[in-house]
């Protein structure tokens, strides 16, 4: 907070023309607190793309675009599979996974001439290494960021607006996030003793944590950007209230998604060469992204699966109108809708479990192990209240949770809740914001034990 | 110019930033108050109370400074080295509070005090917990320091002592609520005391340690000075030492080293701190020394609370000659000041208590728990029939058929439950079982102004009792 405030107080205080040279010098400074040793290989690689930016500029050969993009994937791809796991890993720059997709949009949009190099290298710079977005996205495309460098004035809206949304991203993290994580990690660390329900909450906490984490490290990161007039792309769109499949990769990591989507899937051929080609591009899709999320095996089986799940579903989705016709249910749209997130959502939830376990073959035993061991009764017993997670824990997760889904409808229903919240009367609005901080200061999970500052995602 | 412009056209925005800034750092502050661990008289080692105290102290009324662990806190008696030698003293201890920490105690009570002595008690020069540079917990430094007023002192503490142990936090030290958050869910009445009179209330930081060690096989002998060799002490230990005899010269202050009679240490530690005490020219009280031992009287069985710490009778017998020491070292007493008279009262209390907790025949001790700010719990079981038998709150309830007596004990919000049946006997008291075993009878004595319970007994088939 307060590396933020001196950013802020010093971005207004220079002329507008030179006020991303203080961005510029906050988000080195913000690299090199994360480790400096990393500093060296992020410098390189935004070196190698300006350059390869200002080639690609004059020559457009398909074999220079794929030698650049080779020799930019190979920090992420060591990142991923060897170094992370030896000592070299503190050389490993802070963020690949996202500003190398970031790099790799650039230099493909320079050479299909959707946007012009930038021609100065400390813009270009601060381009990539912007220090709300570093570490976890969203994942900018270059025109959106073009107002990195405009030099906006000071509009208190704004910067109010800004802190409100990392007051809730703060309350994401601390009451929802980080809380859940007790209990999933509890399970997880010893799946022998909890199997059945206890897989199926943890899912369901699982699929919770990693929404609220992300989209914590989004909403501050969103937040920061707005304070200084700066706006960054959505990430997230309630995604579980996805009622299929694909529906759900437009709601969920919506930057990436679209990264996905422009330049895998389309390139590809997308729909365009038959269904079997379609669904190909599909699984290869997923494929990349099940890789971008990590070396492992289960995270290929995941990417596949969300394949596998939407292909699934365009074969099927005729079968399963023709199923509503016949019992019924086709004119209840609500009742329909709400099915169809509960499936979808149980999916996307099955999938998260492989996901999240240490390997393919335990993840695939959890998920076996929700069908096959039955213990229905430790929903109502006192079986769920653990050592470390106890019946006070549970009322703050779910009043949280309440509040994040009562919130959600609202903003589905395209109600702004900071617009609303900025319309209330100056005291109304501080004993809110007073409340918010109070609350997560007290009730929030952090301190010893905890990792507040570690996101799942920034491990991706 | 151009700073300044904006600052115009946004300083209605800045104002009210600043004044939530403030709200919300209030807000904070409040609720580490509330939020913060909290020892108050009815705690063994009542750290809290303590330091509120002495931040309370009219200024500069001190005539002794006594600094220490918990042998300190327990060790003298202050309010009989006023009433008897006039030297007002106060004692700024909490259990296992190592030298560095005194030091900084030290400094803080420099502020607004300035002593003509200042006694510290060595315990805690001497390995205590092995693996610990200073000796002492990190608990014990995090609650040494949590009620330091916010200031240089108190950071440059947090900087130091938190460099020699790794398990402390400093930030956790200086903004508590990220320390103690999680005790929401531990919170109690006890918590919100802390904006009560009641959280100073202190014998001037001296803190009687009830009972005696007539029933227990504990063996001690006061050590010859010649036996024993001399070691060295840790070089950290060593450094903070000698930072209080500098602190002390640079106020002319009168430092004198004491040791009160335990058996933590023994003729080795007192051969180093003698050598200590000589390379500066101090003087050295160490009354394990038999010489030292004998001269006041002390008798181990009766004037010990516990192996380690002197009762009431034991931390008079100290003060009266920490008096005399004083007196050689051509320290003078001050004026007579209130603040000392007004804790007779509270003293008196104290002493009441400590009879009881030492009384072993059950008539007299049924009869000094007469006292109407006690409230008694007797329950019986056996020949006698089952029954609870509760004075409380100027009421007499006698229940002989099994049932639970509950209710509100007075002056505070502490819930009882008692009852004596085929099942077994209890008295419980704000959630803690107070009675274990399988005795016949059992006594339990809640003080109202106190606010706590101060003695359990029990009664052998011979009548006597003995003190839990």
């Amino acid at each position: 907070m307060i590396f933020l405030i001196a950013a802020l107080g010093l971005y207004y205080l220079f002329p507008p023309g030179k006020r991303w040279v203080v961005l510029l010098g906050f988000s080195i400074f913000f690299y090199c607190s994360c480790g400096v040793r990393t500093l060296p290989l992020f410098i390189a690689m935004t070196a190698v793309s300006y350059f390869g930016s200002l080639l690609l500029c004059r020559n457009k050969s398909r074999e220079l675009f794929f030698i650049l993009i080779l020799l930019l994937l190979l920090p992420m791809l060591l990142t991923k599979t060897l170094v992370r796991f030896t000592e070299l890993s503190v050389f490993a720059p802070v963020g690949v996974s996202f500003f190398t997709l970031q790099i790799i949009a650039y230099l493909s949009d320079v050479r299909s001439n959707k946007t012009a190099p930038e021609r100065n290298f400390l813009k270009y710079l601060l381009f990539i290494g912007f220090f709300p977005q570093l570490l976890q996205g969203p994942i900018p495309r270059y025109g959106l960021m073009e107002d990195l460098y405009k030099g906006h004035t000071f509009d208190e809206d704004k910067v109010i607006k800004g802190f409100m949304l990392i007051a809730w991203g703060f309350f994401l993290k601390l009451m929802i996030a980080d809380r859940a994580g007790i209990f999933v990690d509890m399970v997880y660390s010893d799946i022998d003793r909890y199997g059945g329900t206890y897989i199926f909450i943890a899912g369901i906490l699982y699929s919770i944590q990693l929404y609220t984490d992300f989209s914590s490290c989004v909403c501050i990161a969103k937040g920061s950007g707005e304070m200084f007039g700066i706006t960054l792309s959505d990430n997230f769109n309630r995604p579980y209230f996805s009622d299929s499949i694909k529906d759900f990769w437009r709601r969920w990591h919506i930057s990436l998604s679209m990264f996905l989507r422009d330049y895998i899937y389309i390139p590809l051929g997308g729909s365009r060469a038959g269904k079997l080609r379609k669904y190909v591009n599909i699984m290869i899709t997923f494929l990349v992204s099940g890789i971008w999320h990590g070396g492992g095996l289960n995270y290929i089986f995941w990417g596949m699966l969300h394949g596998t799940y939407e292909i699934l579903q365009e074969l099927l989705g005729g079968l399963w109108k023709k199923a509503g016709v016949i019992t019924g249910f086709d004119g209840h749209r609500r009742l329909v809708r709400l099915l169809n997130i509960l499936i979808t959502g149980f999916c996307v939830m099955t999938a998260w479990i492989i996901f999240r376990a240490e390997s393919l073959s335990k993840g695939l035993n959890m998920v076996l192990s929700m069908f096959t061991r039955v213990n229905p009764w430790i929903l109502f017993n006192d079986s769920l209240i653990l050592d470390g997670f106890e019946m006070a824990d549970w009322n703050i997760l779910a009043l949280s949770v309440m509040i994040l889904i009562m919130v959600s409808i609202l903003q589905e229903k395209g109600v702004s809740i900071r617009d609303r919240i900025l319309s209330y009367p100056l005291l109304l609005r501080g004993a809110l914001y007073m409340a918010v901080i109070l609350i997560c200061v007290v009730f929030g999970e952090y301190g010893e034990g905890f990792e507040t500052g570690s996101y799942i995602y920034a491990g991706f | 110019m151009q700073v300044f412009r904006s600052f115009r056209e946004h300083r209605s925005f800045a104002l009210r930033v600043a004044l939530f800034v403030f709200l919300l750092v209030s807000g904070l502050n409040i609720l580490s108050l509330i939020l913060m661990p909290k020892e108050f008289i009815n705690s063994g080692y009542p750290g809290t109370s303590s330091m509120l105290g002495f931040y309370d102290l009219p200024e500069d009324s001190l005539d002794v400074l006594i600094l220490g662990s918990s042998h300190a806190i327990t060790g003298v008696d202050t309010q009989k080295l006023y009433d008897d030698h006039g030297y007002k003293s106060y004692t700024l201890g909490c259990s296992e509070q190592n030298i560095a920490v005194s030091y900084f105690y030290l400094k803080e009570a420099l502020k607004t005090q300035h002593p003509k002595a200042v006694i510290l008690e060595t315990l805690m020069a001497f390995p205590f917990r092995d693996d610990k540079i200073l000796y002492s917990s990190a608990a014990s430094s995090e609650k040494a320091l949590n009620y330091m007023k916010p200031g240089m002192n108190r950071l440059r503490a947090v900087y130091e002592i938190s460099k020699y142990d790794s398990e402390l936090d400093p930030l956790g030290m200086i903004l508590h609520f990220l320390q103690y958050h999680e005790r929401w869910d531990n919170l109690s009445e006890k918590d919100i005391l802390i904006f009560d009179d009641y959280a100073y209330l202190t014998l001037h930081g001296y803190n009687v340690k009830y009972g005696n060690l007539l029933k227990e096989e504990q063996k001690y002998r006061p050590f010859d000075k010649e036996s024993g060799r001399t070691g060295e002490l840790s070089p950290v230990i060593r450094g903070y030492l000698s930072k209080i005899v500098d602190l002390c010269r640079k106020n002319n202050m009168e430092l004198i080293l004491l040791k009160t009679p335990s058996n933590k240490t023994g003729a080795d530690e007192y051969r180093t701190m003698s050598a200590f005490a000589r390379e500066n020219s101090l003087y050295y009280l160490d009354l394990n020394e038999a010489e030292a031992y004998g001269r006041i009287g002390f008798d181990y069985k009766n004037d010990m609370g516990n192996v380690g710490h002197v009762n009431f009778t034991g931390a008079q017998k100290i003060a009266d000659r920490i008096g005399e020491v004083l007196k050689e070292s051509g320290v003078t007493p001050g004026s007579p000041d209130r603040d000392w008279e007004e804790t007779e009262g509270l003293y008196k209390i104290c002493r009441e208590n400590f009879m009881i907790s030492i009384e072993d025949s059950k008539a007299e001790y049924l009869s000094m728990a007469e006292n109407r700010r006690y409230s008694l719990f007797i329950v019986t079981s056996g020949e006698e029939g089952n029954s609870v038998y509760l004075r409380c709150d100027h009421k007499e309830v006698l229940c002989r058929d099994g049932t639970t007596v509950m209710g509100t004990l007075p002056g505070s919000q502490k819930e009882y439950e008692a009852y004596s049946n085929e099942e077994g006997m209890s008295v419980m008291i704000d959630g803690d079982e107070k009675i274990t075993g399988d005795k016949k009878w059992y006594a339990v004595i809640y003080d109202e102004v106190l606010r706590d319970v101060f003695d359990v007994v029990y009664s052998d088939e011979d009548g006597r009792l003995t003190h839990m």
